[in-house]
């Protein structure tokens, strides 16, 4: 992965980032169900109990967009490793 | 509020959340690793789709940051510490896009965990965040006239819809109450934040000194404010609550606040009420008192009380410097000046007037229905305030001096509308009329009235020792005699129920009262009892002494007496008498 500036990478380098970014994406995920799932579990009743749950879900679905993103951007490199390997490199 | 609630549950939800922060920011390193590789060797496409996942996780961890600040608030705030998580605040800047984080939440919730969370409050009231643009553009209606900023404040306000707005309200309530063209119930939530923030204020302090009677009552105050309702409770028996409707808050100084009793939505009438001197904060809750009575007596009045200003000092609120720094040049003056006889000068009107007038320009818009029908009422010091106001510019439907030190103005065409129906009153042994309708220049004829007939001739050298010694004399005064107002309405203040008279300076808010209803009337636009004055007398009884033999230990055989009115004559030592009435609603 470590290309001279200008230089593509290889296959295997665009791969294994592919790679690296899913393994993100479900992390994001395992993290934002935690999340979730305390927060459903916060001990306070009332209007302010649910201010703060609803504050909680709202940086779930933000750790949940994050997924979605590094899922897009592993699906993107492995698309570009395709094309490379394709062209030969 | 104050929500059931688990502080070890939110204390364990706090850990968690910093748990799910650190494990985010090393699990996903990589998204940021990527972006500088893949910027370099990476095709258009992939480069693009790094760069939102990195920007996602940035603003993932900013979230979780400030979601963990939020949740260790509330649980140390729930833990009955808050004067130590203020320190914590105090210490520590509002996170970074709190604001964005809190514009997640349910407005009302969210309300209701500020208001639960006086320690968020403070940092939410030190400067949240919220959208630049329309804060800029709000910020600079304050620039304009009055009538201008209120309509352009209700026009930008009115583009955002209701949940936006309130957001608006709960993240810059400093600038929301300030907004006098906002909707109201909109400046009641900003305002509940403004007092929960002063309220976290308050308990770091008592933290630091430790209980002391004025702060705790001060405490008590704020608590009651958040925590309790207003109660009216109407002629037929029945009662109704609502919450403190205030429309601004802040303790800077003596504080200023300004707060709406009654049914906005059923109410016909609106009426503005001034109080007089020494009006602050601490004694907000007297002045309060009388007022709720008249928001009580008629669904379709509504009552603001409004001490949206700085009002002179009454005497010796503040204790006197010690004597090494009185004796500084001019310390003594001031002292004289701003905390013995500050109420004898207008220049506190000179600087309220315009205030009361804008706020008003701002209750005609945003109050339009109530405010079609307004009255503005002025107690003692209040009535300068009122007079004032009108010399810039206020115009409304009646304005009431209730034992007003002075119409402010000495010709009735300096007001913005000479012709507006003017009401006075004031009872016959009320002090003020020692003050009405005077000024430095007549001190002299004042003393020798003021004092016994053996000092006349040492009348014209005190004044002027006086008038030497006071600082700008000129400045003293308040205009007119508002019972000699052209045109004004003088109104009876008569009797309490049990047939004694009204009397002194405030007996007119005894809601048994002939003066207590008259003051309703106008408010209402119902029927007044009009004094006569030709059935009254009265003379002024200089300084003297009083002997007497005394009862008791504790009863002195002589007494010194301050100079006072007497009455000698009135209409009700006849328990028949009516004082002639006039229908405010056929006029």
């Amino acid at each position: 992965m470590h290309a001279p500036p200008g230089v593509p990478p290889d296959v295997g380098a665009l791969l294994a980032w592919s790679a690296r970014l899913s393994d993100c994406a479900d992390a994001a995920r395992a993290q934002a169900v935690l999340l979730r799932d305390r927060v459903d579990e916060r001990g306070l009743a009332g209007p302010a109990g649910d201010a703060l749950g609803a504050l909680g879900a709202s940086v779930a679905d933000e750790l949940l967009v994050l997924a979605a993103r590094c899922q897009v951007a592993a699906g993107a490199l492995a698309q570009q490793a395709h094309l490379a390997s394709r062209s030969g490199r | 509020m104050r929500a059931r609630v688990d502080v070890g549950q939110l204390a364990t939800l706090a850990g968690t959340v910093g748990v799910v922060e650190r494990r985010v920011d090393t699990e996903t390193a990589a998204v940021a690793g990527a972006v500088g590789v893949l910027a370099r060797t990476g095709g258009a496409g992939a480069c693009a789709a790094v760069s939102l996942a990195a920007a996602a996780r940035t603003e993932a961890l900013a979230q979780l940051a400030a979601l963990r600040t939020v949740v260790a608030l509330a649980a140390d705030v729930y833990a009955g510490v808050e004067a130590r998580v203020v320190a914590l605040v105090g210490a520590r800047p509002a996170p970074p896009r709190l604001g964005r984080l809190l514009a997640a939440a349910q407005v009302d919730d969210l309300e209701a965990l500020l208001v639960a969370a006086p320690a968020l409050a403070a940092a939410v009231a030190a400067g949240a965040t919220s959208s630049p643009g329309v804060v800029d553009t709000l910020t600079r209606t304050l620039l304009l006239p009055p009538a201008v900023a209120a309509r352009e404040q209700a026009r930008t306000l009115g583009r955002l819809d209701p949940r936006e707005r309130r957001l608006l309200a709960l993240t810059e309530p400093g600038l929301m109450t300030a907004l006098v063209g906002a909707p109201a119930s909109d400046r009641f939530a900003a305002s509940r934040v403004l007092v929960a923030a002063d309220l976290s204020r308050l308990l770091q302090r008592r933290a630091l000194v430790g209980a002391q009677p004025r702060l705790d009552a001060r405490i008590a105050m704020r608590r009651r404010l958040l925590d309790d309702d207003v109660v009216l409770r109407h002629p037929d028996g029945s009662t109704t609550r609502h919450r403190h409707q205030l429309l601004v808050f802040d303790p800077e100084g003596d504080g200023r606040v300004v707060e709406v009793l009654g049914d906005l939505q059923r109410a016909e009438h609106l009426a503005v009420f001034v109080p007089g001197t020494g009006s602050d904060l601490d004694r907000y809750p007297g002045s309060l008192a009388r007022m709720v009575p008249f928001a009580a007596a008629d669904p379709a009045l509504a009552v603001v009380l409004w001490q949206d200003a700085d009002h002179p000092d009454a005497p010796f609120d503040d204790p006197p410097p010690p004597p090494d720094e009185l004796a500084r040049p001019g310390a003594a003056q001031r002292y004289l000046r701003e905390h013995v006889i500050a109420a004898a000068y207008r220049d506190a009107a000179d600087l309220a007037g315009p205030a009361l007038a804008a706020d008003v320009a701002g209750l005609r818009v945003a109050l339009a229905g109530p405010a079609s029908d307004l009255t503005v009422l002025g107690h003692s010091y209040g009535g300068s305030i009122v007079g004032s106001a009108e010399a810039h510019g206020m115009v409304v439907d009646r304005v009431v001096h209730v034992a007003s030190a002075g119409a402010y103005v000495r010709d009735v065409a300096d007001y913005a509308a000479p012709s507006v129906e003017r009401f006075a009153m004031t009872a016959y042994d009320d002090p003020v009329r020692l003050a009405q309708g005077h000024d430095a220049a007549d001190s002299a004829s004042r003393l020798r009235a003021m004092l016994p007939a053996a000092l006349d001739p040492l009348a014209p050298a005190v004044a002027g020792a006086a008038v030497a010694v006071v600082p700008a004399p000129a400045a003293i005064g308040h205009g007119l005699d508002p019972d000699l107002l052209p045109g004004v309405v003088r109104l009876d203040t008569g009797v309490h129920a049990d047939g004694r008279l009204v009397r002194g300076h405030s007996g007119m808010f005894a809601p048994d009262s002939t003066a207590w209803r008259n003051l309703l009337a106008v408010m209402t636009r119902g029927r007044v009892e009009v004094l006569q004055p030709g059935l009254w007398s009265s003379h002024l009884d200089p300084l003297g002494v009083d002997t007497h033999l005394p009862t008791g230990r504790t009863d002195p055989a002589v007494q010194v007496h301050l100079p006072r009115y007497v009455i000698d004559r009135t209409p009700y030592s006849d328990p028949g008498y009516r004082a002639p009435t006039l229908d405010l609603g056929s006029r």
